[in-house]
């Protein structure tokens, strides 16, 4: 179908990136850059660093004249142009470089604007062909217009959707008709993102990192402080040590909070006429990720532990071409994964976008898995708790006995292992009980539904046309059990989908029904 | 937590999957048995080598000495049992078939693993020789295609008769309509 549009002339419009590229890189150059001369001017009027300064305030206006210089010549020497049936892309001052993107290979066009691009209405265009083997699967140009950036969003997807022959014009108007909202932010759900699992990582490393380095200044000065002045009891102590951590969580999730803010606000899912998912995001830093949707194998709804109990799920899609978790360059890849489609929204609401996303999505009840596979995960959380009660009462019979016990390593009291085994053994316990609760699978409404997972419960929904295999595994105890692994394998980032743990037979009739034809010689009955 | 089965595949007999048409070679038991049996004494050789030297030293206290040999046991008494039971056992289990719609393929030994994929989607079919496996003409089959699970392969076959399977699911393949990605 698309094989006669192919054979077009190749002439390129060659553009430039936008002028005001060098004045937003200039910016960061000096805001890198201006620190240093601060504090070099600082030291220049206190005296005794003339020479050192002088030396230093040079090497550093180098530095800034090279950078400026090599921003201006990238700049006067990049240029990009897309022809009927290419991207290139011309760069290079020294040495020049010359990509080239067939355009029946891209997948993604992102548009992301930082913070100190925005002022000049500038945004980076990355255009990707799901794949990142090798650097010429990937095309970043900083910086367009954002309205360039739109029109090549437009035209670049475009091209690769339209092969059903539709007579969409070449430049759709995305304000007018055609473009579908699926979902928009709440602003309640911003509550979520002090627990998110994104930002609630990022802010709590930094606190972490942060404790680290004062820990051992903080350590000194409470010895200063308290060391021999007999003035604080226990109770002083535990209290103060109460507050901090306290103050910790706290400031962690305000940091959270902040982060998930900036990433979420203004959200906005969308289908455009061309065929494409359309995530649009940020408070500071704006972010446009498309998704075709011909390239969508499915949809995950994900329930991240500290919110599930809050009733908190997100979406994200399955799809080739996203990258499988993080990704993306615009610095905010651990943030928030490149394939979600929404932020953490109440379970219902998730289900609903879900259900938009990819229509007949809708998730009932699933089968759950044999008992037997309850079994197995309760066998393995007796095996983790004696394992550490193991441990623990090999170090109190290690650091009791003779030669330890004279040396100043301290004694591991026995009553340490009793108290790890009645810790450990209900909190795995419980464990097992979640991870064979959030075993499930199912056919809904013309997908494939597959759920596992405790600490992050995934359910994927996935096309039936999308499943180009099966894996069936089988431990000794499975197959002694009845029990087996089946995964369905997928076109996309992800590989497989596994329903763990699915009884036997029962399982392989789920795998022949939900696709039909491509199981079914293999198959017999007893 | 009973929630109700579905009545599928329940009615006449359990569904199971039945084992794929043909076995690998029998050479390939010596194949996988020299494999283990280097892997094994690579393994081994590590505390052994230093139970001799701790050994070998006058003033070694006898403690040392004898955790060093227990250690040597705990690493050789699995390496032996895997490098004796292994080949067999994975003989027995591994079989593969090629039919005009599908690659079915079943490997493993303790864990054991049944993979179909449709001829539609294969990408790429290599045939692959490694230094020992040239020791005993044997070849390994891989069929790679768009999922990232990792392609399917078939260790074990005789090396003409790798090259046929290969060349015959290349023509198949090329004949079979459908989009590799």
């Amino acid at each position: 179908m698309t094989g006669t549009e192919v054979h077009h002339t190749t002439d390129v419009h060659w553009h430039r990136l936008n002028p005001l590229t060098v004045w937003a890189k200039v910016i960061v150059i000096v805001a890198v850059e201006l620190p240093t001369a601060v504090v070099i001017l600082v030291l220049a009027a206190l005296g005794d660093f003339l020479l050192w300064g002088a030396l230093a305030a040079l090497a550093s206006v180098l530095l800034a004249g090279t950078l400026v210089t090599g921003t201006v010549l990238g700049y006067r020497y990049t240029h990009y142009g897309v022809s009927d049936e290419r991207m290139e892309v011309r760069s290079g001052v020294l040495a020049r470089s010359h990509r080239s993107l067939s355009r029946e290979r891209i997948r993604t066009v992102d548009l992301a604007t930082p913070l100190w691009t925005r002022p000049f209405g500038l945004c980076r265009v990355t255009v990707g062909t799901g794949q990142k083997t090798s650097p010429g699967d990937e095309i970043t140009l900083s910086y367009v217009t954002t309205a360039e950036g739109d029109r090549l969003r437009r035209e670049l997807l475009h091209q690769a959707t339209v092969t059903s022959g539709g007579g969409t014009a070449e430049e759709t108007d995305t304000t007018g008709t055609g473009t579908t909202a699926l979902a928009t932010m709440a602003p309640v759900w911003f509550g979520y993102g002090a627990a998110a699992p994104g930002p609630a990582a990022v802010s709590y490393s930094v606190i972490l990192a942060t404790a680290a380095s004062l820990g051992e200044f903080v350590i000194r000065w409470m010895l200063d402080t308290y060391w021999g002045a007999n003035v604080a009891g226990t109770g002083v102590v535990v209290t103060s040590a109460l507050g901090v951590a306290l103050g910790a969580l706290l400031l962690g999730a305000v940091g959270a909070l902040a982060l998930h803010v900036e990433a979420w606000w203004n959200y906005r899912l969308t289908r455009e006429p061309d065929g494409t998912l359309r995530v649009q995001r940020g408070l500071l830093n704006l972010s446009s990720v498309s998704i075709e949707e011909r390239r969508l194998r499915g949809v995950e709804i994900r329930g991240h532990l500290p919110l599930r109990w809050f009733g908190a799920a997100c979406v994200m899609a399955v799809a080739s071409g996203l990258g499988s978790e993080g990704g993306g360059q615009d610095g905010k890849g651990s943030l928030v994964p490149r394939r979600s489609l929404s932020p953490e929204v109440p379970r219902a609401r998730a289900e609903r976008i879900a259900e938009k996303v990819l229509p007949g999505a809708d998730i009932g009840p699933l089968t759950s898995h044999p008992r037997a596979a309850l079994r197995r995960r309760l066998f393995r959380a007796a095996a983790a708790a004696l394992g550490l009660t193991a441990v623990a009462f090999a170090l109190a019979l290690v650091t009791g006995a003779d030669p330890v016990a004279r040396s100043p390593v301290p004694a591991v009291p026995l009553w340490v292992a009793a108290v790890v085994l009645v810790v450990s053994a209900p909190v795995a316990g419980l464990y097992a009980w979640g991870c064979y609760r959030g075993l499930g699978h199912g056919l809904a409404g013309g997908h494939l539904a597959m759920r596992r997972g405790m600490a992050a419960r995934s359910t994927a929904v996935l096309k039936r046309e999308a499943v180009i295999g099966w894996t069936v595994r089988r431990s000794f105890f499975q197959r002694r059990a009845g029990l087996a692994t089946i995964g369905a394998t997928i076109a996309a980032d992800e590989g497989v989908f596994h329903a763990a743990d699915v009884d036997s037979g029962e399982g392989l009739a789920f795998a022949d029904e939900a696709v039909p034809g491509l199981l079914a010689p293999f198959l017999e009955r007893d | 937590m009973t929630a109700p089965r579905t009545a599928t595949g329940e009615a006449s007999g359990q569904l199971r999957l039945r084992p794929p048409r043909h076995r690998v070679e029998r050479r390939a038991i010596a194949h996988w048995s020299l494999r283990a049996a280097l892997v094994s004494v690579g393994v081994v050789a590590v505390p052994a080598v230093a139970t001799v030297a701790v050994s070998v030293m006058a003033a070694a206290p006898p403690v040392a000495v004898g955790g060093l040999w227990a250690l040597t046991a705990v690493v050789a008494v699995p390496a032996l049992a895997v490098t004796l039971v292994m080949p067999q056992w994975r003989y027995r289990v591994h079989r593969w078939e090629t039919t005009n719609e599908a690659v079915y393929t079943l490997a493993g030994w303790f864990w054991q693993e049944w993979r179909v994929a449709p001829m539609s989607r294969i990408q790429t079919v290599d045939t692959q020789r490694g230094p020992l496996q040239r020791l005993f003409g044997l070849s390994t089959v891989t069929v790679t295609t768009a999922s990232a699970a990792g392609p399917l392969r078939i260790d074990g076959l005789d090396s003409e008769r790798a090259v046929a399977v290969a060349e015959h699911l290349t023509e198949v393949t090329q004949a079979t309509e459908g989009d590799a990605t």
